[in-house]
């Protein structure tokens, strides 16, 4: 080979490697700002942090999390659907935001399962039925028997999405249920620690009380047990279907450009990853899991189908 | 629970509340929420809730300990600094310390500001640590038991509040009645809790989760009070060289009449606090009306009579104490203010209630302690530098006042980073100033705005979990208690009312 000839295949070779590293290589031009559609201090916001420290940390960018609470979540949603799809703004929320409330009896129809892009998943939200440790009944079964001679059983539910599965989940089992709204599953789980509700659902606060013999698990209503309370079983497990599987959401807006949401999807997975993430996630009892682009819309829209036939939308 | 095991968990719950309370950081803070507070409390028309919410957005950055501290110093600082005002200006500087006025501004015309100042001090330590020692006593008691509160024993405990806070307060009953129900129905606009139904939204997205308490604290408070005092007559100049520690030092006979007023004060302060929808401004109308009719000469009152300024102020004290009974052991805010402490707490992710004492007892007890450290400090605040907020009340108000409706917006954009919250102020600092022109009181329709949505989910809940059943109000003992001190509550003034008129009828 002539030196002029390595010279050019040099160039040309440098000409692939820079071409290739700009169309993957973007850059935000600002900091990336990740909208929490509930308060601060609560478990999405906690574990959202976690992820955009480890996220900044990894790719040099500005994350900055950004709490925009309100009716249940719909009104940071919708402004994350709303904002430039530049790159720099990501939502993240629940499944049932996009699965379940567009087909609720009185949605507004402002949010629906193709409002957003979906990104991927921090971590399926670690469900539990639970009652108090002194209940007369052990596990779905006997629940659907105390329900049946005692009259309904009550349940303090923490949200209206959690209501309409534990319906479904009612109806394939046989529980005969009232259910009051409570604010949030500390409410709930005084009214079951006090005994003047029977059961509820809760996304992991119940796991101290569990531990320490207050509460125990009726149902581990996600698709794996909890290793907390290893003994009792799933949904699946006794019998009846997962009404509802909720992941911890990545969303960005509409319309972002491949190689935006290509970086952004890699710098997602990169930080699920992360030491740092899977620690946080083991403290709250989870496995930090990402579905990926593909994987979480596949999920969604799976979801979103069902619930659309349920509730006959 | 062993009296003896008893005290034993109860001192090693006051080291972790002292060991909390005394890390650098959260003595930072404590110290300046009460700087902040007296500072705040002495400046006319800056109240408590408007103190508080300017901090407000700072204390999302703080941890939550750290943050409950620093608006708990506030809360109380702004006591003692409110009658600074009321000593030297006539000029209440909160509404808890308008009963200050009566007495202590004759106290300054007559040339013993200082001993006022500095027997209000000590006066409203006293009724703090009273306040503090009954928290201690009292609040695990009621934590254990609070479980046992059910939907139905909640319902009558605001129904209680709601009924105190309406005909105890010293105005028309029938006012405060209605200033109840207007706030309950303020309450009413946003998402129904049980069925998801949007109420009085008006297709409006910002008010799907209602109005916002603080837009509307900051607005009929804040704002309103910050207008009608610009508005108002202009307080004569005070001297601040006239107010040494020498003219502090108090007389013999000054000190004689220091304790029983004092402790009388704290003993109404504390239980008149520890009600729901009671607050320290009742207290220490209460108490000044106590301290009258037990003095042996009740014709010095208004006419500089110490103990009228140091009964009432112990008793705003003691109550803005145990008010924090209820609001932590119980998760029902007994005043607008701790409504907005309570705030704070659910936004950091803590759960005021039963299990707070248990799952954070580190935030409980090292906020008790805290409460020794604030008051301490306090103290020294108002005898050795009482000369700096003296001064203070020197500042004009033509730059004081829209620094500080400047930082109000500020706060009250910071929450929710809407401009939708300012409009909220703007439009209720407008209704709060008619409501004023018209002599309706603030305090019942913001209790009525808080108090209101919990009891109607309560009463709710009882009766989808009873299926419909009524008597579910009725056959546990303490709901059917509390029912029958609420009736008692409305009937004693009506009773006294009526009596009052035979006898005059008798006379006549």
């Amino acid at each position: 080979m002539t030196f002029r000839a390595m010279l050019f295949a040099a160039a040309v070779t440098m000409a692939a490697t820079l071409s290739g590293a700009s169309r993957a290589d973007w850059q935000p031009s600002g900091p990336i700002t990740i909208i929490v559609p509930f308060g601060a201090g609560g478990s999405t916001d906690i574990f959202g942090r976690v992820f955009a420290t480890e996220m900044q940390k990894q790719t040099g960018w500005t994350v900055l999390v950004e709490n925009r609470p309100g009716a249940g979540g719909l009104i940071g949603q919708i402004a994350v659907a709303n904002a430039k799809p530049d790159g720099q703004t990501l939502g993240l929320s629940s499944t049932s935001m996009f699965a379940v409330e567009p087909f609720m009896p009185d949605a507004s129809g402002e949010l629906q399962p193709d409002s957003v892009d979906f990104m991927g998943t921090l971590s399926v939200i670690p469900y539990a039925i639970v009652a108090g440790s002194k209940a007369p009944f052990d596990d779905l079964k006997g629940l659907a028997e105390y329900s049946k001679a005692k009259g309904p059983a009550k349940f303090s539910s923490t949200s209206a999405q959690l209501t309409l599965a534990m319906e479904q989940l009612a109806k394939e089992i046989g529980i005969k249920f009232v259910a009051a709204q409570t604010s949030g599953s500390g409410e709930s789980l005084q009214l079951v620690a006090g005994r003047h509700a029977d059961f509820t659902i809760s996304g992991g606060v119940h796991v101290p009380f569990v531990l320490d013999g207050r509460m125990k698990v009726l149902a581990h209503f996600m698709d794996e047990r909890g290793s907390y309370a290893a003994n009792a079983k799933t949904v699946d497990e006794q019998g009846a279907v997962l009404p509802l599987r909720n992941y911890f959401l990545f969303n960005a807006p509409k319309g972002l450009p491949a190689d935006v949401k290509a970086t952004l999807a890699k710098a997602i997975d990169n930080a699920v990853n992360s030491d740092a993430v899977r620690k946080y996630g083991e403290s709250i009892f989870v496995t930090a899991r990402n579905l990926g682009p593909e994987g979480s819309t596949k999920d969604v829209m799976e979801q979103a189908a069902v619930w659309k036939a349920r509730l006959g939308k | 629970m062993e009296p003896a095991s008893f005290f034993s968990e109860l001192s090693s719950n006051l080291a972790v509340g002292l060991a909390t309370a005394l890390t650098l950081e959260n003595l930072a803070y404590c110290a300046l929420g009460v700087t902040l507070g007296t500072f705040l409390g002495a400046l006319p028309g800056i109240g408590v809730l408007i103190a508080m919410s300017m901090l407000f957005p700072v204390t999302f950055h703080l941890p939550a300990t750290a943050a409950i501290i620093m608006l708990g110093g506030i809360y109380y600082g702004t006591a003692y600094g409110g009658s600074i005002s009321s000593i030297l200006l006539n000029v209440p500087g909160t509404p808890a310390n308008a009963v200050a006025c009566l007495d202590g501004h004759p106290m300054a015309q007559q040339g013993r500001a200082g001993v006022a100042l500095s027997m209000t001090a000590v006066s409203s330590f006293i009724g703090a640590s009273v306040g503090i020692i009954i928290m201690m006593f009292f609040a695990p008691v009621i934590a254990e038991h609070a479980l046992d509160f059910g939907p139905a024993e909640y319902f009558m405990l605001i129904l209680l509040g709601l009924l105190a806070a309406s005909t105890v307060s010293g105005g028309s009953p029938l006012k405060g009645v209605a200033m109840v129900f207007f706030g309950i129905a303020l309450g009413l606009v946003g998402t129904d809790l049980n069925s998801g139904q949007l109420r009085y939204v008006f297709g409006i997205v910002e008010l799907r989760d209602g109005l916002g308490l603080l837009g509307i604290a900051m607005g009929v408070f804040g704002v309103t009070e910050i207008v009608a005092t610009i508005r108002g007559a202009r307080p004569e100049p005070v001297d601040s060289r006239s107010i040494t520690l020498k003219t502090m030092m108090p007389t013999r006979d000054d000190v004689a009449r220091l304790w029983m007023p004092s402790l009388r004060g704290a003993g109404i302060g504390s239980f008149i606090g520890a009600l729901p929808g009671t607050g320290s401004m009742i207290a220490s109308f209460m108490s000044y009306a106590v301290e009258r009719r037990v003095s042996r000469e009740p014709e010095r009152f208004g006419k500089g009579a110490l103990e009228g300024v140091i009964a009432p102020e112990a008793a705003n004290n003691a109550a803005d104490q145990t008010a924090f009974i209820p609001t932590l052991t119980l998760g029902i805010p007994g005043s607008p203010a701790l409504a907005l402490i309570l705030g704070i707490l659910l936004i950091h992710g803590v759960n005021p209630g039963p299990t707070m004492l248990s799952e954070r007892p580190d935030m409980f007890w090292g906020l008790v302690m805290s409460f020794w450290v604030g008051n301490i400090l306090l103290l020294i605040l108002n005898i050795p530098l009482i000369g700096v907020w003296v001064r203070v009340l020197s500042i004009p108000y033509r730059l004081l006042y829209p620094s500080i409706l400047f930082f109000v917006c500020i706060g009250a954009f910071s929450v929710n980073n809407a401009v939708f919250d300012l409009w909220t102020v703007a439009g209720f600092a407008v209704l709060g100033y008619c409501m004023r022109l018209l002599g309706l009181p603030a305090a019942p329709l913001i209790l009525g705005y808080v108090l209101g949505p919990m009891m109607e989910v309560q009463f709710r809940r009882t009766l989808i979990f009873s299926g419909g059943d009524f008597t579910a109000f009725v056959d546990r003992p303490i709901s059917l208690t509390l029912l029958f001190v609420s009736i008692a509550v409305v009937a004693a003034p009506a009773l006294l009312h009526l009596r009052g008129r035979l006898r005059r009828r008798a006379t006549t």
